[in-house]
């Protein structure tokens, strides 16, 4: 009976049930609205189920509570009645001030955003990959500079030069010493860019004054018939000597980029070659490759990288 | 511009890092955890040595009171704030762990911790550090009762005056609210924690027995109440008789249990009194017209409302579903946060 009464109860509005059970009850709404602490303008919004009147539907709730509680009727049955009829989402901003902006332009700025976001991520990388190309290029355009350097060199001195280098080959280096330092020391300057001082010569040619007799004790050594032969050995009024200690690529170029040396050469072997300066010279090993250029001895060291190759160009005066 | 992307696969977390509950609340998908703010620590060479935790949560709770010599069951959040930090991080650890897998796609959460407002500095920077470390991206910190007004659905936006009362385990905080901010707020170190206390001191002085904390909470939920009720309810217990030494069983009635929280119930209302007393006249007269809004695991004592009402003459009320509205309340602020900045915040 009561199960079906209460049925009946929550077809109607929460506010005409709580009437109904305070009228039944006999008690006035002054009465209930003093007991409960609730302002009465608030009870007869409930009670004609104006709910709007009231802030917020917590608050709604609460009211409805607390009647059903004094008119002794079941809180949850009463709010379930209110929240069928209306129960909006309780709205909460977060600012009361004035919204200058609909939700729809923030998207299209958010777009916007990312749009041009990835616009100069595609950007950075193109560059990017554009400036890893042009690297290499401009280490080629350093060997160039140096190549339209070289051929400026003066005739009487390439003269000596070629005297020197004859002398060296006729095993008899005592003799021409000392002018021999002073025109294969200054190709190395203006080869590398970190001049060594003066003072550095005699301790060169002394050098030169050791190495050469050992060198040709090498020279005996037959070659070994494996090692490529150079394509076309140019003839050219400048020499190269190399003498290896240990296996190494070797790639020699001589002025018309021409390959004179290209290949692999085991230990032992030893290489004399004629052409034009300058040369583009890349060692595999540089450690174990004894370089003379012009009968004089060709430090390689300052070029020798982590890997041990080195890359230099050899320029006479 | 590259977080807010990758804002878009990680899930945000409200944290309500309670006393008594953590509960976190994952936005889209609700509630995702609910469980004691417990860790069981294993000790296996004493307590010098090397610490390992045995369990988190709800199975950590059961091992209160319970627990051979080398593990501890401990609560590591005292008073609303933390007590053990090391703990406290690893347990907030587990819990994001445990609701946010973190892969490439998923980096680790933005994290909205609500902290009581009457935690210091030092505490606050402790709540943060321990949320970064158990691998939040972001913390955010907001005062308890703006997000508790939040998610009891309280329009604070207006000016108009709200007053909210969290009643959590370990503190009860009572701030009055307009236009989005805390005009006043006070934090009492008396919550629900308290509650169990005053029950098993009341039973140890008048029946001489000792119950166990889980108990005199087991009381509290069935049979406590804050005012008077018409009919008188009974519980049936189990504790360890003082003199005896033995276990015995007794019956306490819902009476008993009301005189023993006299008390700690003196303490709330005085904390909401004072709060009226110094409450702006405008915003106080904004509050006496709609009421006084109860939230926290507290809300849920029987009659409370009925008790603060009558003591301060003003309609109290219990939001729905009271333990989950600081939580709920944090994320919807997330929400905010993400149309608006985080510049609305009370507490960065």
């Amino acid at each position: 009976m009561k199960n079906s009464e209460q049925a009946s109860e929550s077809q109607v509005g929460a506010g005409e049930m709580l009437r109904e059970a305070r009228e039944k009850a006999g008690l006035g709404i002054a009465e209930i609205a003093a007991r409960l602490h609730i302002n009465q303008a608030y009870l007869e919004a409930i009670e004609t189920q104006q709910y709007a009147k009231i802030a917020s539907p917590t608050f709604v709730k609460g009211y409805l509570r607390a009647y059903a509680k004094a008119v002794e009727l079941d809180p949850d049955a009463v709010v379930k009645a209110y929240v069928r009829v209306s129960d909006p989402l309780p709205e909460w901003r977060a600012h009361a001030g004035i919204q200058l902006e609909t939700p729809d332009t923030r998207r299209q700025m958010i777009w916007i955003a990312v749009s041009g976001v990835a616009l100069i991520v595609l950007l950075v990388g193109l560059f990017w990959w554009l400036g890893r190309d042009a690297t290499p290029r401009g280490a080629v355009s350093e060997n160039e500079i140096l190549e339209r350097v070289a051929p400026v060199a003066q005739p009487a001195v390439l003269q000596a030069a070629l005297e020197t280098t004859n002398v060296a080959m006729s095993d008899q280096p005592e003799v021409d010493l000392p002018p021999k330092a002073a025109t294969t020391a200054a190709p190395q300057q203006t080869a590398e860019p970190e001049a060594e001082g003066p003072e550095t010569f005699p301790t060169e040619s002394d050098s030169t004054q050791a190495s050469p007799p050992s060198q040709h004790e090498n020279h005996a050594v037959p070659q070994e018939p494996s090692t490529p032969a150079p394509a076309s050995v140019a003839n050219g009024p400048d020499a190269i000597k190399l003498s290896l200690k240990a296996d190494s690529w070797i790639d020699i170029r001589d002025a018309n980029d021409q390959k004179l040396l290209h290949g692999l050469y085991r230990t032992g072997a030893t290489r004399e070659l004629k052409g034009t300066a300058p040369f583009q010279v890349f060692l595999g090993n540089a450690p174990a490759v004894q370089v003379e250029f012009n009968g004089k001895p060709f430090d390689a060291s300052k070029f020798v990288k982590d890997n041990k190759t080195a890359r230099f160009a050899l320029i006479r005066p | 511009m590259l977080r807010s992307l990758f804002g878009m696969f990680s899930n945000d977390l409200s944290i309500d890092l309670g006393t008594a509950n953590t509960l976190i609340y994952m936005r889209g998908k609700g509630i995702v955890l609910d469980e004691p703010s417990v860790v069981s620590i294993r000790m296996d060479r004493g307590p010098g040595g090397p610490r390992s935790i045995e369990a988190v949560g709800s199975s950590a709770k059961q091992m209160l009171g319970r627990t051979p010599e080398n593990i501890v069951a401990i609560r590591p959040l005292k008073d609303g704030v933390i007590a053990d930090f090391t703990t406290t991080e690893k347990m907030l650890q587990y819990f994001i762990r445990k609701v946010h897998r973190s892969s490439l796609l998923r980096p680790s959460p933005r994290v909205l911790v609500c902290v009581p407002c009457g935690a210091t500095q030092v505490e606050r920077r402790a709540i943060r550090e321990s949320a970064a470390g158990a691998g939040a991206r972001k913390v955010y910190l907001i005062e308890e009762p703006m997000a508790a007004a939040i998610g009891a659905g309280i329009p604070i936006d207006a000016a108009v005056g709200s007053m909210v009362l969290d009643i959590g385990g370990g503190t009860s905080e009572v701030a009055v609210m307009s236009l989005n901010g805390i005009v006043y707020s006070d934090s009492v170190r008396i919550g629900g924690d308290r509650f169990d206390e005053a029950i098993i001191n009341y039973i140890r002085r008048n029946y001489g027995i000792l119950i166990g904390e889980a108990t005199a909470e087991r009381i509290k939920h069935e049979i406590g109440s804050a005012y008077p009720g018409k009919d008188l309810l009974e519980i049936e217990v189990r504790g360890r008789n003082l003199s005896e030494g033995v276990p015995r069983t007794f019956t306490i009635n819902s009476n008993e249990v009301l005189e023993s929280l006299q008390e700690s119930l003196y303490g709330i209302v005085s904390a909401v009194k004072s709060a009226l007393e110094r409450t702006p006249p405008e915003l106080a007269s904004d509050i006496a017209d709609r009421g006084i809004v109860l939230t926290g695991g507290g809300a849920l004592l029987r009659d409370l409302d009925k008790l603060i009402s009558e003591e301060t003459g003003i309609h109290v009320m219990v939001a729905d579903d009271p333990l989950t509205c600081v939580v709920r309340g944090g994320g919807r602020i997330l929400e905010m946060i993400d149309e608006r900045g985080p510049e609305f915040l009370a507490t960065e």
